[in-house]
């Protein structure tokens, strides 16, 4: 019958040289599949390194934070922990500690946040007298003497998930939503094996360790977005260049922010920083494909290493 | 008259993935499979529309991707070329204008739609074209960008051609050919539309984006747009295997060692077609860093290819 046929086909080599063909074709095959093995293995154990966290003091401090505050302040409701660390997308060495701290109901916001911080910032210093404490737009950072830094975010409840928070110029406050974007994340990671937090994680490192200069969270919504129809190889090494080749187109336009927090997630990045950016992550690009090009996994060490 | 640039965004051209029933008799299955995994823009013709009432579960007005809703010339008519697939005849049902018009008024507009002109036509002259797209518009309502769909002959002085358009221009936001139609090769292809955007330039007058019609593989989609075009679409991406920038045979996937894209729960249809749509993702990426930056690295080849065909002038 003609040869349109189903998933029986086959096909009879007549010739020895066509055998030869078929031998040398499946031993290249074999050592393509040895060679991206050494890749993951590579790429795992940088992961191993980048998580070691130490969760157990991390919330020794949050637990002391959030005791003072509940003794100075009426209302004050569980901490919870914000940014990367509640997404599970931080790194060791590069990432801080957010904590959200629920004051009170929206309606009890003072009208200046910037007050606010500065008040907190005082309640803290009480309870840690020799840390450095520093005042920033939207938060306030305790150093502590492990090493550790926790950044403190006042917020005022408006509903089941949404709260008020500084604005970025801290002259005022603006309504979040922070579980919007792990909601995104957590489907996205689900859909591909669990591979997308892991490759963030490895993207922050390459783009911190290849100077690529993009904010941690800007870098998250490049990714969830650019897998979010990823239909090629669930491996990290090919999913880490498709998401580095997006993203040099990504960053050079706006984002909106899924938590409401910004109409961009980059903050305010001016065109030449996207430019930059852009030439940065191509260049980690071509790093990468050559990676994944090679025969061995030699590549993948020099360019996590 | 609109702004065409809200809608088709950066610099980067605009990738529309077709969807028709030429050649497709599972086009609602089709569409229902492949639709959510569109993150930038998808074609549907209003001769579907009009015809597969199921179609309507998937038009809503939260959609938030722009969609181009093409004229049903293309269900209805012959136009093969070496491309063509044998099994992709043409519908022998009516489709009329006021059919085009009733079709249209179904549309949920996003806000982000762009509409194609009727061209169920006999060959007409560019003026008795624009003239019937301009009385489909006149009776459909609603905030769609104008893509004025333009049969043209092979070889038609693109002179005369653009001093047609001129008189029309207000009322016209892209201005549509088909690949097919405006040269008999792709080199001729890249040439026709160099000069068509030069003969604007000499008027001092900017040219609206073109939309080559029929065109969605990855090289033609590189020299267009290199040439000028700023939108594609095309049904390649459900027809053929796009591999490392080539078009191939569908079957060609089982003879790659390395492809593996193919994932247990999709069927085979399903699962080239999404990877045909990420290889044209990192197509778009590559093409806006390129327009968006100036950057030469990336298209260097094709850069000095096309040169070398502008060049050559219409021999090329």
């Amino acid at each position: 019958m003609g040869g349109s046929g189903g998933s029986n086909y086959s096909y009879s080599p007549k010739t020895p040289r066509q055998i030869d063909a078929l031998v040398e074709r499946a031993g290249s095959e074999t050592q393509e599949r040895a060679t991206s093995t050494a890749i993951e293995r590579v790429v795992d154990e940088k992961l191993n390194e980048i998580n070691d966290h130490d969760y157990e003091a991390i919330d020794r401090h949050r637990r002391q934070i959030e005791n003072k505050l509940r003794e100075t302040y009426d209302g004050v409701e569980t901490v919870q922990y914000g940014g990367s660390h509640s997404r599970h997308t931080n790194v060791s060495g590069l990432s801080d500690v957010d904590i959200l701290v629920p004051m009170g109901r929206a309606s009890d916001a003072p009208a200046s946040s910037k007050q606010a911080i500065e008040r907190l910032a005082e309640v803290l210093r009480e309870r840690y007298p020799s840390s450095k404490i520093e005042t920033g737009r939207m938060a306030v950072t305790v150093h502590f003497s492990d090493g550790i830094e926790i950044q403190v975010l006042p917020a005022f409840r408006v509903g089941s998930d949404r709260f008020k928070i500084p604005n970025p110029n801290n002259t005022g406050w603006i309504e979040t939503c922070p579980t919007a974007f792990a909601k995104k994340l957590t489907d996205a990671n689900r859909e591909h094996n669990n591979l997308v937090v892991p490759i963030i994680k490895v993207a922050k490192y390459l783009c911190d360790k290849h100077d690529v200069p993009v904010s941690s969270y800007h870098l998250e919504n490049m990714v969830v977005e650019s897998l979010s129809h990823y239909s090629g190889r669930l491996n990290q090494h090919e999913m880490l260049q498709h998401v580095i080749n997006q993203a040099k187109s990504q960053v050079l336009h706006r984002i909106p922010d899924p938590c409401g927090q910004s109409s961009d997630v980059s903050g305010d990045v001016s065109p030449s920083e996207r430019a930059t950016a852009a030439s940065r992550f191509r260049s980690l690009e071509q790093k990468i494909a050559r990676a994944n090009a090679a025969a061995s996994s030699d590549e993948w060490k020099t360019l996590l290493d | 008259m609109n702004n065409s640039l809200t809608v088709l965004g950066s610099t980067a051209p605009l990738i529309a993935y077709s969807f028709s029933s030429r050649g497709f008799p599972d086009l609602v299955q089709r569409v229902q499979q492949l639709l959510p995994s569109i993150n930038s823009a998808f074609l549907i013709s209003l001769f579907d529309v009009w015809h597969l009432s199921e179609l309507s579960d998937f038009l809503t007005t939260t959609d938030t991707r722009v969609r181009i809703w093409d004229s049903g010339g293309y269900e209805t008519k012959f136009s093969d070329d070496v491309s063509s697939v044998i099994s992709a005849v043409p519908s022998s049902s009516h489709w009329e204008l006021q059919h085009y018009i009733e079709a249209a008024r179904r549309i949920p507009w996003n806000g982000r739609d762009i509409l194609v002109s009727f061209d169920n036509t006999p060959p007409l002259s560019v003026d008795q074209q624009l003239e019937i797209a301009t009385e489909g518009y006149d009776h459909i309502e609603g905030e769609y960008l104008r893509d004025v769909l333009l049969h043209v002959p092979t070889d038609y002085d693109i002179a005369k051609l653009v001093s047609e358009i001129v008189p029309h221009l207000s009322r016209i936001d892209i201005i549509g050919f088909t690949e097919k139609e405006i040269a008999p090769t792709w080199k001729r292809g890249v040439h026709f539309i160099h000069t068509f955007k030069q003969e604007f330039a000499r008027l001092n007058l900017n040219a609206p984006p073109i939309h080559l019609f029929g065109c969605l593989d990855p090289k033609s989609v590189t020299y267009f747009t290199l040439a000028g075009v700023s939108v594609f679409d095309g049904l390649s991406w459900l027809r053929y295997f796009f591999y490392n920038g080539t078009t191939l045979y569908r079957r060609e996937f089982e003879f790659l060692g390395d492809f593996q894209g193919i994932r247990p729960t999709q069927d085979i249809d399903t699962a080239i077609s999404l990877h045909n749509m990420n290889e044209m993702q990192q197509l778009h990426a590559d093409l806006n860093f390129h327009l968006t930056l100036g950057d030469e690295g990336i298209f260097i080849d094709e850069k000095r290819i096309l040169q070398s065909i502008l060049a050559q002038g219409e021999q090329g």
